[in-house]
């Protein structure tokens, strides 16, 4: 049997699960940036609050299944979750709204499945379409850019992605955009800097090796393909810039914080290939043809469905050095 | 009425098209001994013991497929439970020691050895042996060939001299799972161990299988191809012992193996027994008939012959009467 060149990490005993969770907790910080400075401090503060519930809720549920708590607090994953669902719901979000979807993500999506290493859904996805779901009013009225001229009452409003989303087919791509200068011409105002924020974190996570390559890259590869198969020339049918896909919504954040969470993603070289083009393709049908305004969510809950098919089928086979 | 007439027509043919089909499989492909039944002595140890209150594995096994709780092997302790179990799709229970309730289950294997100069040759034990393991004749000293043996402890009540004892097997004590201590923390399935792999192994499934003793989902991923070097646990940033994990789990998996192939083995030489005893059964029974036979026509012979000499006799009789009266 050939035996394959292996690279090793140089620092084998500093590396930690902790250590990996706290980078990717500092990975966040460039997008956090970008939100507050597009749109606030609501996401902050959202942080925060989701944070400190996430870490009693936690607590709470090890004492009740009856676990060392300070061993697996330690290990950040339970702020890694708060975080990231405090990135994903608008900044203007009400408290008991936050609440909620921290409630279901630590206690049903991570604890009830058996806590870190065993939940089969990404927890911060899972209270992410609870919350669509349950609450689609305060989940869909993102805070209006900061930039934007506004009316007193006008505080909140959709976003580019969703306005687009309900308009097309009315219009021209260029005439949507000429009438809604106040989004800008890209993806609308922010939006190119928020995700420009995440994919710089994301690079950091795969510089240090956190975070393999397969995902992300098959995620906005097919994202990307299928934007511009749709694209249309921008007519009125047409679904969209491939800029605005890659650089709107969500698309950033998921690509390199949400599909690649390694609990719930696929593990084999070949299935993480295959299941970020999945959600890639998924979150563009959603995003174009369905009812929601962001498809990451859905997308990758269905990933995670997949994930252990997809593994099963693409376990390595020695031959492949031979 | 007309429109009706073609559908009932047509249901009628498939009816009888059908009917001709499933009479014509029902004898064709008929079961004759049920599948479930096999695939249940499979996993039966085949040690012939009775403790389970059958008189043998297939007997139990057939019981079992009838209803009968799945908990009654002492032999097969807990593992045959859950074969069982996972085979009739059921939840594992604890094992039912009904007819030896002060002996523990697991106490590893067992081998019955004869104190050769104390026997009396007398083959009670030799009869009560399910397997044919113990050899020896009449007034002869008798001996248990101990690669046969298989623990059944039915030779040593008929012992009138009580000579049989049973002696525990020494056995390396197989390979536990690690203790969770406090420096391993959960499994993200961050992959960093499949890219060290050097055989090309999933080692976050290997120990996700191998901590849930699910050996066949193991196996499937070629757990026994792992060289066990240990670069997994090097990587690993939750510290987790992976390769001890792997051992417990292979070691498990040696055991099973081994012990399902003493299985087939026993059973083949407990069935050979069975058919050994019917075909001296089936041989006493034609001796029996033909001295039976003979008997007859003995007695055949000789009520011919009493009759010719009674016969014989009233001739005799009657001519002297004749002489007399004449």
């Amino acid at each position: 049997m050939a035996v394959k060149k292996i690279k090793l990490p140089t620092k084998l005993k500093a590396f930690s699960t902790s250590l990996i969770m706290l980078w990717v907790l500092a990975a966040c910080i460039p997008g956090l940036v970008a939100l507050t400075v597009f749109f606030g401090w609501g996401s902050i503060i959202n942080i925060i609050w989701l944070g400190i519930w996430a870490l009693l809720f936690e607590s709470m549920v090890l004492v009740f299944r009856k676990r060392p708590l300070g061993f697996y607090l330690k290990d950040y994953s339970a702020l890694v979750t708060a975080v990231l669902l405090g990135l994903c719901i608008p900044p203007s979000s009400p408290w008991w709204l936050s609440l909620t979807g921290i409630f279901f993500a630590i206690v049903i999506a991570k604890h009830l499945y058996g806590g870190l290493g065993q939940n089969l859904f990404n927890p911060a996805m899972v209270a992410y379409a609870v919350l669509l779901i349950a609450f689609p009013l305060e989940m869909t009225n993102w805070t209006i850019p900061l930039g934007i001229e506004q009316e007193i009452d006008a505080y909140t409003g959709a976003t580019a992605l969703d306005l687009f989303r309900n308009e097309r087919g009315a219009m021209l791509v260029n005439e949507f955009w000429s009438q809604h200068s106040a989004f800008g011409t890209l993806s609308g105002i922010g939006w190119e800097w928020v995700n420009g924020g995440f994919l710089l974190g994301g690079l950091v996570l795969l510089y240090k090796r956190i975070i393999g390559w397969q995902i992300p890259v098959a995620m906005l590869g097919s994202l990307l393909l299928m934007s511009a198969l749709f694209y249309d020339g921008g007519s009125s049918a047409s679904g969209g810039s491939p800029f605005m896909h890659l650089f709107g919504g969500g698309t950033m954040l998921g690509a390199f914080f949400i599909a690649t969470d390694p609990v719930t993603a696929s593990t084999t070289p070949k299935g993480r290939l295959i299941y970020g083009a999945l959600i890639g393709i998924v979150t563009y049908i959603i995003r174009v043809w369905g009812a929601y305004p962001d498809g990451i969510a859905f997308a990758v809950l269905l990933g995670n469905f997949t994930a252990p098919f997809i593994d099963y089928y693409t376990q390595p086979t020695p031959s492949q050095h031979a | 009425m007309v429109p009706l007439m073609a559908p009932l027509i047509a249901l009628l043919l498939i009816a009888i098209f059908f009917g001709v089909v499933l009479g014509f499989a029902a004898e064709k492909f008929k079961v004759t001994s049920s599948p479930l039944i096999e695939k249940i002595n499979a996993l039966l140890p085949q040690t012939q013991c009775a403790q389970c209150g059958y008189p043998g594995c297939k007997p139990y096994a057939e019981a079992i497929s009838e209803g009968e709780a799945i908990n009654l092997c002492p032999p097969g302790g807990e593992g045959t439970i859950i074969e069982l179990a996972n085979l009739l799709d059921m939840e594992p229970v604890k094992l039912n020691n009904q007819h030896r309730p002060e002996q523990e289950s697991e106490e590893g294997p067992k081998v019955a050895v004869i104190r050769e100069e104390e026997c009396i040759g007398c083959t009670f034990c030799i009869q009560a042996c399910p397997v044919d393991a113990i050899l020896g004749g009449p007034q002869q000293m008798h001996s248990v060939i101990a690669s046969e043996c298989t623990g059944c402890e039915l030779c040593v009540a008929p012992c009138p001299v009580d000579c049989i004892d049973m002696i525990a097997l020494s056995q390396e004590p197989p390979k536990k799972l690690p203790e969770k201590s406090l420096s391993e923390q959960a499994c993200i399935r961050c992959g960093l161990c499949v890219d060290v792999c050097p055989v090309d192994l999933l080692p976050q499934q290997l120990f996700w299988y191998s901590q849930g003793k699910a050996y066949e989902k193991a196996k499937q991923h070629r757990l026994m191809d792992c060289i066990e070097c240990g670069l997994c646990h090097a990587v690993c940033p939750s510290h987790i012992p992976l390769v001890q994990y792997y051992q417990a789990a292979k070691s498990a998996i040696h055991e099973q193996t081994a012990k399902h192939q003493q299985a087939q083995k026993v059973r083949q030489r407990f069935e050979f027994r069975e058919q050994r005893l019917a075909r001296e059964a089936a041989l006493a029974e034609k001796r029996r008939q033909a001295r039976a036979e003979l008997a007859q026509t003995k007695s055949r012979q000789s009520d011919l012959i009493q009759a010719a000499l009674a016969r014989a006799k009233n001739k005799q009789a009657s001519t002297q009467d004749i002489q007399d009266g004449g």
